[in-house]
């Protein structure tokens, strides 16, 4: 099986994954464009996502 | 609630409840030993029986991971938020079930709402037969990277299947979509049965409109058939709170994906306020916005 341990660089995900926007400062909607994906990925699917990794909502 | 106080969607929540004269409870981060909320159990099933919740974001715990350290941090957490007792807005176990895009994507399908193509594909030749040489791919699960050198998302992408090889399909599942020209991006709300919906004109837009800096939002009128089937995803997805994605192509109504538990406060004021009043109003007078 190959598990995503064994691939923490994935070659089709870390191709396609880009910075965020940068918006500007006085934005209204600043952090808040991003996907609202809801849960931390590290504790709504731990076995799969490294656990330090941010949920895009805190990304910009 | 369980979430932290800097997002602003659990402020706007708590100062609605604190205006009228509730006190909420909020689960937030466990970093420190000092800071367990509640014993699951051990909490009085008297203050439990009469309590509501809105899960916006499961706290992070001092270990995570796969050790038994971690799983038990987890199972912990787990408990607290999804506590019988506790009537939730949004059950942890229906969030979890509705954040997966092939579930939502099979439930639209099961129902009759329209979709784009989607399929999940070992190879290019297959994707090929079912969607054609040009696709959108997008990630499943949230699609963040973070290889150490700052957090990237993996966008909505259009992409050439020639630029996809085999030997990544196979050991890295992505989902591979019909591409759709949309004119007008959709975001709809409901709250158990009431719905509001905001629109962004996809003109000079990126196929994904996160990755645009600016974006100019407004208030519409739900679409009549989009009413009619945001709702019936949302009930019978068992979420409370929803929000979703739908784009209007020329005269027709494509649903997109569904965020269980979606950010609301980028949209304009006359959709957000009323969203932030209705989910208030639900936490503190209960089954009023419910469907039944």
């Amino acid at each position: 099986m190959h598990s995503t341990s064994s691939t923490p660089e994935s070659s089709l995900y870390n191709r396609f994954a880009r910075s965020g926007p940068r918006r500007s400062p006085t934005a209204s909607d600043q952090n808040e464009t991003l996907e609202p994906e809801t849960l931390e990925p590290e504790t709504l699917n731990p076995e799969t996502l490294e656990p330090e990794t941010l949920a895009p909502e805190y990304l910009a | 609630m369980v979430g932290r106080f800097s997002d602003p969607h659990i402020a706007a929540v708590d100062s609605g409840l604190k205006r009228r004269e509730i006190s909420p409870v909020l689960i937030e981060d466990i970093e420190s030993p000092k800071q367990w909320p509640w014993f699951a159990i051990a909490a009085p099933s008297s203050e439990n029986s009469r309590a509501r919740g809105l899960i916006r974001c499961l706290p992070r715990s001092p270990t995570a991971g796969r050790s038994a350290l971690g799983s038990a941090w987890r199972e912990f957490t787990d408990g607290l938020v999804s506590d019988p007792r506790v009537e939730w807005l949004s059950g942890l176990v229906d969030i979890r079930q509705a954040d997966n895009k092939l579930y939502q994507l099979a439930l639209a399908d099961r129902i009759g709402v329209k979709h784009p193509r989607t399929v999940v594909a070992r190879t290019t030749a297959d994707i090929g037969n079912y969607i054609g040489e040009e696709v959108v791919l997008k990630p499943l699960g949230p699609g963040v990277i973070n290889n150490g050198d700052g957090p990237r998302v993996f966008y909505a992408t259009l992409v050439e299947l020639s630029d996809l090889a085999d030997s990544e399909l196979a050991y890295e599942p992505v989902i591979a979509q019909q591409p759709l020209s949309a004119d007008e991006h959709l975001r709809v709300v409901t709250v158990g049965a009431r719905i509001w919906c905001g629109s962004l004109s996809a003109v000079g837009l990126p196929l994904d409109w996160r990755e645009s800096p600016a974006l100019r939002w407004r208030k519409c009128d739900v679409p009549r058939v989009v009413a009619r089937d945001a709702l019936r995803l949302a009930r019978i997805s068992g979420i409370g709170f929803l929000s979703q994605d739908w784009i209007r192509v020329g005269d027709d109504f494509w649903f997109l994906d569904l965020n269980p538990n979606g950010k609301w406060l980028f949209l304009p004021e006359e959709v957000a306020g009323p969203v932030t009043d209705a989910i208030v109003t639900w936490l503190a007078n209960g089954n009023d916005v419910r469907y039944n």
